[in-house]
């Protein structure tokens, strides 16, 4: 959570012309057609639910299809945090797993500040501590270490781009 | 200035009795407004690539329900009522018990309800026909004889009984649209 997922990719959006797809559309699509919050607790409810009705890989099979139908030639999908998450996509020819993180007290400032979904804002640092130990957070550093790639987005936005562009270029 | 408060009009009706057709002529004639809960459903479930059949879309319906609270689907049909221009306003989608009331609490007397039915035969012959949702066309009347038997359908029978009016939606058009001009005089 916070580890600068977003700004990595509008980075590649605007410098390599890509699109992104995040797992979580769908479920803030259904959230808002049926105007419930979209805070955290109620993503993860959702997606729960919908997984057990039509499948634990549901969302994985969904992005993987709209990966597929994109036309652009970069395509980056945020939020990649199973190993069930990348199931489909990791049979996309020249799909490469990126893993970005950062400190954990920096990870936190930056989500105090940003307020992406309705409950960020006021979360106190004990509760993002839980958070990050709770499914389905905890099992993201274990599917990092099998990543293409690991950016360490702890310093300047200038050392983050370099990064990218080194894995980008590669 | 108050805005003047909406008279809207929930159609009910089993699969196949020509909801679609009484929604058309309510829109011609009346320039009443369509919402259904299908611009929630149908399209939830196109966006996670799943077929969109009646299946699909009553498990949906049903998770939300017990998801999020009971009205949860009606109440987002009512916030967009709200939104829309138009005056009178079609509810399209009710179909299930709890439904209603909502409608009711909200508008009160100027809610009406209309349940449309027909016999099963013509109505089993209308789905091969239309090809609304997906498989519709491939099903045998056996098989939808054994869809009319689940609960979410029968269901509507039931909400159907209390309905303001009822159409009998066999024959001829015209009678069945001068009683829908009869009814909302």
């Amino acid at each position: 959570m916070a580890s600068g997922k977003g700004t990595v990719a509008k980075y590649i959006e605007n410098k390599y012309f890509a699109k992104s797809h995040k797992f979580s559309a769908p479920l803030r699509d259904v959230l808002s057609r049926i105007y419930v919050s979209n805070n955290r607790k109620n993503m993860q409810e959702l997606s729960f639910a919908l997984r057990q009705l039509f499948g634990q890989d549901l969302l994985a099979k969904t992005i993987s299809q709209d990966v597929e139908n994109d036309k652009n030639l970069v395509v980056v999908v945020d939020g990649i945090r199973r190993f069930a998450d990348i199931k489909y996509l990791k049979h996309l020819p020249g799909f490469k797993l990126v893993y970005i993180t950062a400190d954990i007290k920096t990870r936190y400032e930056r989500m105090t500040k940003r307020g992406e979904n309705d409950d960020e804002e006021n979360k106190t640092f004990e509760q993002f501590q839980l958070d990050n130990q709770a499914e389905p957070e905890s099992e993201i550093p274990r599917v990092g270490e099998t990543a293409d790639a690991t950016i360490n987005n702890n310093g300047s936005q200038e050392e983050l781009y370099e990064q990218i562009d080194k894995i980008i270029n590669n | 200035m108050a805005k003047k408060k909406k008279f809207v009009i929930g159609l009910i009706g089993e699969k196949g009795a020509g909801k679609g057709t009484i929604s058309d002529y309510l829109m011609e004639k009346y320039g009443a407004e369509h919402f259904g809960t299908s611009r929630i459903l149908k399209r939830t479930v196109e966006d996670l690539y799943l077929p969109a059949t009646r299946n699909n879309l009553v498990k949906l319906a049903l998770m939300l329900k017990e998801g999020f609270w009971p009205s949860v689907v009606i109440d987002a049909l009512i916030r967009d009522i709200e939104k829309g221009k138009a005056q009178i306003a079609i509810a399209d989608g009710i179909r299930m018990h709890g439904d209603v009331e909502p409608f009711k609490k909200k508008y009160g007397r100027n809610f009406k309800l209309i349940y449309v039915t027909a016999p099963i035969r013509t109505r089993y012959e209308r789905t091969k026909k239309r090809k609304e949702k997906v498989g519709e066309d491939k099903t045998t009347f056996e098989e939808f004889l054994a869809e009319e038997g689940q609960l979410t359908e029968i269901s509507i029978h039931e909400i159907g009984k209390n309905a303001d009016l009822t159409i009998h939606n066999v024959g001829d058009v015209k009678k069945i649209f001068q009683q829908i001009d009869k009814f909302l005089k």
